[in-house]
């Protein structure tokens, strides 16, 4: 309904969306007149001119990443600001729940913060380099970065448009509930031992790789790395489900990823999330990087830029190593060695 | 940075062309050019001769229509725009005529303006600038406003900021215009002293005084954007 | 780091130099913070008392209504609802509101069962001072403290309010504290007797009827069989009551919100047209900047900085301002905008609910379209040509 629209905090995720959609679309503009009169190699006046435009189109897609990361924290708190006007919604889970659009809304939030950030690591590389090698190739890459954008702005819009305060939504136990989901891959999945083993190794390796590409920055390695920063958020996300959730949260079934957001959860959301993030996108750096090392020619920065990356991944890793452990050792401690799935 | 024969500034076939067809004009016209290390050359001509274009070719500020820029050997012509800026903070100082020194800053703030962004000034830069201010009589100036420093003061605040950052370059347009005897002859007595240390120097000027000074090691007399004999 | 640490340092000077553009934006800026602000921790404060006092209601109130208005309900009726499986208690309360003519305002009369061990349990736990109400009929009252200090009532006061044709005296005993702001400006507590002699109630009838469940989560099923057994009445939900009153505060800071929004449009054009308008000294400067060897992307950095000191000079006076108009002058103009002029309370100072939350959404409100507002200009001042600056061309 148009009326949804009349709600501050509404009005804010979609102002934050609407502004990174138009400056990615103004990147992408300004990008493909660039990469049309593009003459790598020669030192005119126009040239000159189009490397100063390419400054534009740089700042203004770091702008789009900070924005983007800005609306991935305002999406979960707009949600949760919802939740008093949709019944039955216990937190931003349940009224994400409660349209068609709402988690496709986050998830290409997600997807568009993490292609501005690669597209920004691939400016770097590329500024790194004695000669404009790449130039030609980042801008044709932001074609796919506009597009993603616009989607973001629409899915939010079309989420605030959808919320229908009469409905009565859902939150997130009823969707561990066997009887009602009937989905026992699903419910596999979520089990402690998988989801926390699972995600254990899957931010270890992560960790792992990228320590080993800050040490010694290899192709082998850094390919690796990438790969894995790239399925490490899929891998933890049922540890954080299944393992995480419950220990902060002190309830075995009590498996709400967006809990963990609020005093209850003490907060340990936006840490948590946060160092996944820096994790995964500046590992997944790491692969874009080597993938443009023939380009570039000179190995020199494509090495200086790899350490960089590698020592960031590592730092995200390990701190969201820490934030998901720290919480089961607590309440292994508080409880004296009790289970909090009980039988377990 | 020293190229094999010793030639710190060197222009092969130098050409900035503004314009096309009938409105076409030449600033510069196949200007080439080589000055030796450790020398002081002057680049006369009057008013509108291409003087200070040629000045810009050389600092990495124009792009030339054609032709090729060489500093201490390596070419900067094909340089990035980017990595042209990190040329004239590390290899050459540039002392422009006017609008030197940013108005509104003190004389310390002036100095330590290149290094801003590489973290701004360390200990070690402070207690150069301290020295290189005391060697030119301007230490009681360093918080003193801009506005309040006189027209020879100024130049020797600009050239003190280039001599901060260690260039082994420094290129000056009309280093002595607006300036009376004795200014001129302190700015003069500055330049040579620098010359002797080690430095190259390429002065744009029209005043004669400065062409025909007997110590200066060379002149290039530019006449409607070509190098006369 | 250590780079953004001295451009900061220089975008402060910048700013300052340029201290008449600065203090012009900022003050547009801090005057459209201030607006926002004001309308958001408003609503949001609103919003917690709404809670707080929904939080408070019984699971299910029934009303009975006789042309379409809340009427006196009949004590008999509370025996079948007790009935209903999943009813825990069904309680007859009496109260209503006094408007007194000369202070322009309503006050809330509760009856309260002072003879009741927990409802002296519950009564001590808000008690500030004085004692609680003894006795029926002794025109011993309890006062909110708020609406106590509007009164300029001290324990021991009586005073004599017009009943019907006749008056009666209470008597203050006592203050009581609410985490409910509109409660402590807006309730007298007495006993169920003298309730009923003030507010005209006569005995086996009530105001309404409370109602609570085992399980809130029930209470639909529970209200369609009380509707069955009392077909007249208007059974209200706890949970509606909050979701209609957190929805309507949010739809109407909303609606402020939105009118509020050509004043950021305009706010942002004339920050666009500050910002493109570069003087010469200004020019001058960039072309010493780039002429010593700033890279275009040092200038825009800096600049984009300056333009985000300038958006927090702004921004902070704009929120501190709209804190000390909301939670101490009250928001005068505004709240009677957002509260509505049917509800009328003579004194009400709401608890601020001020959050990060909050102060990100006026981030991308005010801050972000202004920071992206700037981003074209700081780039046009950038890369102007160092060569022509120097020169005084462009």
């Amino acid at each position: 309904m148009l009326t949804n629209f009349l709600n501050l905090w509404i009005l804010a995720r979609v102002a934050q969306a609407a502004v990174a959609a138009l400056l990615c679309v103004l990147g992408v503009v300004l990008g493909l007149r660039i990469v049309m009169r593009w003459q790598g190699g020669q030192s005119s006046e126009q040239q000159l001119a189009l490397e100063r435009q390419a400054e534009l189109v740089a700042s203004v897609m770091q702008a789009v990443l900070i924005f983007e990361v800005l609306g991935l924290g305002l999406s979960v708190l707009v949600a949760d600001h919802l939740v008093g006007g949709i019944r039955g919604a216990m937190c931003a889970f349940g009224v994400l729940a409660s349209t068609r659009t709402g988690y496709y809304s986050l998830l290409t939030s997600i997807l568009t913060a993490v292609a501005c950030a690669q597209w920004v690591i691939l400016h770097r590389l590329d500024l790194l380099a004695p000669a404009p090698a790449l130039t030609r190739r980042k801008f044709l890459w932001l074609a796919a970065v506009g597009p993603l954008a616009a989607a973001d702005l629409a899915l939010v819009i079309a989420f605030a448009y959808e919320l229908d305060f009469k409905v009565i939504a859902s939150c997130c136990s009823v969707w561990i509930d066997d009887s009602v989901v009937k989905n026992q891959a699903a419910m596999l999945v979520l089990s402690p031992w998988w989801a926390g083993g699972l995600g254990l190794a899957a931010t270890v390796s992560g960790l792992i790789t990228s320590a080993a590409t800050w040490r010694r920055p290899r192709r082998a390695i850094a390919l690796v790395a990438g790969g894995l920063s790239a399925l490490t958020p899929i891998g933890a996300l049922p540890a954080v489900l299944g393992v995480v959730a419950p220990h902060v949260l002190e309830t075995p079934a009590h498996l709400c990823p967006f809990c963990l957001f609020h005093a209850q959860g003490d907060y340990i959301g936006w840490p948590l999330f946060t160092a996944i993030f820096v994790g995964s996108v500046t590992g997944m750096g790491l692969a874009v990087v080597e993938v443009n090392r023939a380009a570039i020619g000179d190995p020199a920065p494509v090495v200086e830029m790899q350490k960089v990356l590698g020592r960031w991944s590592v730092v995200g890793w390990a701190c969201a190593l820490v934030c998901g452990v720290a919480p089961v050792v607590r309440y292994w401690l508080k409880s004296g060695g009790v289970s909090v799935f009980g039988g377990l | 940075m020293n190229s094999g024969n010793g030639v710190m500034v060197q222009a092969i076939g130098l050409t900035k062309r503004y314009g096309t067809g009938h409105s076409e004009k030449y600033a510069v016209r196949d200007v080439s050019l080589a000055i030796p290390g450790g020398q002081f050359w002057i680049v006369s001509g009057p008013s509108g001769s291409g003087k200070t274009t040629l000045l810009g070719l050389l600092a990495g500020m124009i792009a030339p229509t054609c032709g090729e820029v060489r500093l201490c050997g390596e070419p900067i012509t094909h340089l990035r725009d980017h990595l042209r800026a990190l040329v004239r903070r590390h290899l050459v100082g540039v002392v422009f005529q006017e609008c030197a020194l940013v108005p509104r800053m003190t004389l310390g703030e002036n100095l330590f303006l290149p290094l801003v962004p590489e973290g701004g000034a360390t200990e070690a830069d402070r207690l150069k600038a301290g020295a290189l201010l005391e060697r030119f009589g301007m230490a009681e100036f360093a918080q003193a406003r801009v506005e309040q420093l006189s027209a020879g003061e100024r130049q020797r605040a600009a050239i003190i900021r280039a001599l901060l950052a260690d260039a082994p370059i420094l290129l000056l347009d009309e280093p002595t215009a607006s300036l009376d005897t004795e200014n001129v002859r302190m700015i003069l007595e500055v330049l040579l002293r620098l010359r002797d240390e080690g430095r190259t120097l390429l002065a744009s000027t029209h005043d004669q005084r400065l062409a025909e000074h007997p110590h200066i090691d060379g002149v290039l007399r530019l006449v409607d954007g070509v190098l006369r004999e | 780091m250590k780079r953004h640490l001295a451009l900061i340092s220089f975008a402060f000077g910048s700013a300052g130099r340029r201290a008449g553009r600065t203090l012009s934006i900022a003050f547009a800026l801090a005057l459209v913070t201030f607006c926002f602000s004001s309308v958001l921790f408003l609503t949001e404060a609103l919003r917690r008392e709404a809670r707080l006092g929904a939080a408070a209601l019984p699971d299910l109130t029934i009303q009975i209504l006789a042309a379409g208005r809340p009427a006196l309900v009949s004590e008999k009726e509370c025996e079948p609802i007790a009935t209903i499986p999943g009813v825990v208690a069904v309680q007859p309360r009496v109260w209503g509101y006094y408007f007194v003519p000369t202070l322009s305002g309503n006050f809330t009369v509760v009856g309260v069962d002072t003879d009741a061990e927990d409802v002296q349990r519950d009564l001590s736990l808000v008690l500030r001072k004085g004692r609680l109400p003894q006795g029926s009929g002794a025109g011993e009252v309890v006062v909110g403290e708020s609406l106590a200090a509007f009164l300029g009532l001290k324990i021991g006061d009586a005073v004599i309010f017009p009943v019907g044709r006749s008056t009666k005296r209470l008597v203050m005993v006592g203050l009581f504290q609410s985490q409910v702001a509109l409660w402590t400006a807006d309730v007298i507590l007495m006993s169920v007797a003298d309730a009923r002699e003030f507010l005209n109630v006569p005995k086996g009838y009530a105001t309404d009827i409370a109602v609570r469940l085992s399980t809130p989560d029930e209470a639909a099923v529970a209200a369609r069989k009380i509707a069955e057994l009392m077909p007249a009445a208007r059974i209200v939900d706890r949970q509606l009551v909050g979701r209609t009153y957190d929805l309507t505060f949010d739809t109407r800071g909303g609606m402020m919100g939105a009118m509020l929004m050509s004043a950021l449009v305009a706010f942002l054009i004339l920050a666009w047209d500050r910002f493109t308008a570069v003087g010469p000294g200004e020019r001058g400067e960039i072309g010493v900047l780039k002429a010593i060897g700033w890279r275009t992307s040092d200038v825009l950095v800096a600049r984009l900085w300056e333009n985000t000191l300038i958006g927090i000079y702004g921004a902070l006076p704009g929120i501190l301002a709209a804190y000390a108009y909301v939670f101490y002058a009250r928001a005068p103009g505004l709240a009677q905008v957002l509260l509505g002029w049917s509800s009328i309370y003579p004194a009400l100072r709401l608890a601020p609910a001020v959050d990060l939350g909050q102060v990100l959404v006026l981030l991308c409100l005010v801050v972000i379209p202004f920071v992206a507002a700037s981003l074209v200009p700081a780039w046009q001042a950038a890369t102007r040509d160092p060569y022509g600056l120097l020169r005084g061309v462009t």
